[in-house]
């Protein structure tokens, strides 16, 4: 029994963060339609603001907090700069100039940083608590919290606020939300610069564990994917469910039939659901608002 | 302001996945080596009728291994990963070959040696193309990538260039066949022997084994599990990881449930010192013994104090040799840090072949420094250096080396 509470705490744990990379995959989905593949590649970046402010003496949590807001500048740069001239244009365009960007910024971080590995320090001094057997990090309390703490501020501002709302519309029809005195490139504006920080925060939260590689953002981002498309392409808080799915199913069939399959789980799953539910567990059926 | 034309849902979600999967497949190999390195077989890599083998067929006019460097620069080719997750390995690689020249300047006869660098990313497909491209250039010699899998990929255009290329790379059997291949470093198998050895005097009954799905890691993993068969060691699990996971639960709590008397964790060395990490913080309590690479620096930064006392053998650790001092010193003074074994292994290569450049006389060819390879005899760090009529080297030493406070302790030789 310990050993399963085990592989559910330490699925949880991955999970969470796979589930953080989803959130911000989903919010600009779910606003712009774009699935932004140069998401991973900003939770790197990040990481690495933070790698550099630590390394001239700057508090972790200061250098974290820092590189999550470089991650949601960057992100809006890229909004600006790379996507804002081509909206309109088949979605297709859009993936794939995400994907030229996700490349330029992986080369841009080994131009500047270099290719040596690299380790950011753990916001929290690592330590391990044994409850009953069950051995549970402080990092792991501190990406519940920000987690949830993420959710419950993006809730807020996605149900309560006129750019939230405007947000939520946006995927249904963006002259709408024109027409109704928001304009929706300055939600598209808001709704990369956000996800980018959120990016940033999965990036420094995670950067500890795995460290930091110029190249780590394409497998980040497959995973923020996956969380996103099991949860509910859209449903942003859905994704961190997502997320946390992927991360227990990876553990437990790791630990219970073979490390060989685990990392199979993440592929498997995203086929299953495109080809059995495509607006995920808890998504909005968006698919059926588009066919309007 | 213009509508903005979304695609379907189901047709936006299926773009994006197939976008995926093309992109993790190109890219693959360079977040997880595995699967590249595993169809790295030579001919998987020379299979296309167009492809790198085929093209690379020396022309009638002249045969390769009469090229010559006709009076100008002796070409050396460093084909090795430059960019990718193991970029790293270039940087080594090229420091390291400066600090072999810098001490070969004044015996070199006033001949000059010229890099040829290309990129391998350390996928055996892209190496192939960068061997190919090395070609153009006609080398005179080559030191291998530091990726098994690439050393695989570019042996038939090596052999059929007569390219003499002396191989760094630590998985066995790259150089069976092939005329004009020198195996410089131990092998995966006598260094896994040797851990093994040294478990078995340490009271180790049962091993865990966890290692990387690249042929690399897969080598690895079956040098260490030989070995411990043959000190009767039981291998509980064999269990594997890709190098681009960001979490390692799995592997440790099924290492524990195997309830083994210790775990074997191979890895480069983010990766490796990552797992040991997370090992410690999950409550795995028994013996650590690790690969060669637990001794770079980014392994270090990235594990701290949870590498403490973890135990590996090693083709080399810094040690009290004449060599090996010169080397560590030269080599901090140009790279700004200590060297790891990779960067060493390297600077073995780029030695062996200045000697052979050396040996080869005044107008030196592709025939002429490989005949030379054969007659090498030279003290480098990890002990003396001679090839075997197999063109394996002989009478290199095995290190066993203990991880205290973010730097090696040796504790012993074999």
């Amino acid at each position: 029994m310990t050993e399963l509470i085990q592989v559910l705490v330490s699925g949880i744990a991955s999970g969470l963060v796979y589930g953080l990379l989803g959130l911000g995959l989903s919010l600009v989905y779910r606003t712009t339609g774009v699935i932004n593949f140069a998401h991973g590649d900003l939770a790197i970046a990040g990481g690495y603001v933070a790698l550099t402010l630590t390394q001239a003496h700057v508090p972790v949590w200061i250098a974290a907090i820092v590189g999550a807001i470089a991650a949601g500048l960057l992100s809006a740069c890229i909004e600006r700069f790379a996507l804002n001239h081509v909206y309109g244009r088949p979605v297709i365009w859009l993936i794939l100039i995400t994907v030229g960007v996700s490349l330029m910024l992986e080369s841009g971080i080994q131009l500047v940083w270099g290719s040596t590995p690299s380790s950011l320090p753990s916001i929290l001094e690592e330590r391990t608590w044994l409850v009953g057997g069950v051995a549970i990090t402080r990092s792991s309390i501190l990406i519940l919290v920000v987690s949830l703490a993420i959710i419950a501020a993006l809730s807020w501002f996605v149900n309560r606020t006129k750019y939230g709302r405007g947000m939520r519309a946006c995927a249904e029809d963006s002259e709408v939300v024109t027409l109704l005195g928001i304009p929706a490139r300055r939600l598209y504006f808001g709704a990369f610069t956000i996800s980018g920080f959120t990016a940033g925060i999965a990036g420094v939260l995670i950067a500890p564990k795995i460290g930091l590689l110029p190249n780590s953002g394409l497998s980040l981002t497959v995973l923020g994917f996956a969380a996103a498309i099991i949860g509910g392409l859209g449903n942003f808080s859905a994704a961190v469910i997502g997320g946390v799915i992927i991360g227990v199913l990876q553990t437990g069939i790791g630990v219970y039939v073979s490390t060989s399959y685990a990392n199979a789980v993440a592929y498997i799953v995203i086929a299953l659901v495109l080809l059995v539910r495509v607006r995920g567990l808890f998504g909005d059926n968006l698919e059926g608002v588009r066919s309007v | 302001m213009k509508k903005i034309r979304i695609a379907s849902g189901r047709g936006a979600v299926w773009i994006a996945a197939a976008c995926a999967v093309l992109v993790t497949a190109a890219c693959g190999s360079t977040t997880g080596s595995g699967s590249a390195d595993s169809a790295a077989s030579p001919a998987a890599s020379s299979a296309p009728s167009s492809g790198p083998a085929s093209s690379a067929m020396p022309s009638s006019a002249s045969s390769p291994s009469s090229a010559s460097n006709a009076g100008g620069a002796i070409k050396v080719a460093l084909p090795m990963p430059f960019t990718g997750p193991d970029a790293a390995f270039g940087a080594y690689a090229e420091n390291a070959f400066k600090v072999a020249l810098d001490q070969y300047a004044s015996k070199l006869s006033g001949q000059t040696v010229s890099l040829i660098k290309a990129d391998t990313k350390c996928t055996p497909s892209v190496a192939v193309q960068a061997i190919n491209q090395i070609r153009g250039d006609s080398p005179l010699v080559a030191t291998s990538s530091a990726c098994s899998g690439d050393n695989l990929a570019m042996k038939p255009v090596v052999e059929s260039e007569q390219l003499p290329m002396v191989v760094d790379s630590l998985s066995p059997n790259i150089v069976d066949g092939a005329q004009t291949m020198w195996q410089v470093t131990s092998t995966v198998e006598p260094i896994g022997a040797a851990l093994a050895k040294y478990m078995a005097q340490h009271s180790v009954k049962s091993l865990s084994v966890i290692h990387d799905a690249s042929s690399y890691g897969e080598a690895a993993a079956t040098g260490i599990v030989d070995g411990s068969k043959a000190q009767n060691i039981k291998v509980a699990d064999n269990l594997t990881y890709q190098l681009a996971d960001t979490d390692y639960s799995a592997q440790i709590l099924a290492a524990k449930k195997s309830s083994a008397d210790a775990v074997y964790v191979e890895g480069y060395a983010l990766q490796a010192a990552n797992l040991i990490k997370q090992a410690k913080q999950l409550g795995l309590a028994v013996p650590i013994y690790a690969s060669l690479d637990i001794d770079d620096p980014a392994a270090f930064s990235a594990g701290g104090s949870a590498l403490n006392g973890v135990v590996f053998a090693s083709s080399w650790i810094a040690n009290d040799s004449a060599a090996s001092q010169e080397f560590v010193k030269e080599y901090k003074a140009v790279a700004g840090s200590d060297p790891g074994v990779v960067p060493e292994t390297v600077y073995e290569s780029a030695v062996a072949i200045l000697e052979a450049i050396i040996g080869a006389g005044s107008n030196p060819t592709r025939q002429t420094i490989n005949d030379a390879l054969a007659k090498v005899s030279v003290q480098l760090p990890s002990g003396p250096a001679e090839f075997d009529s197999n063109r394996v080297r002989k009478g290199a030493n095995i290190y066993i080396g203990e991880v205290e406070n973010n730097a090696v302790k040796l504790i012993g030789t074999l």
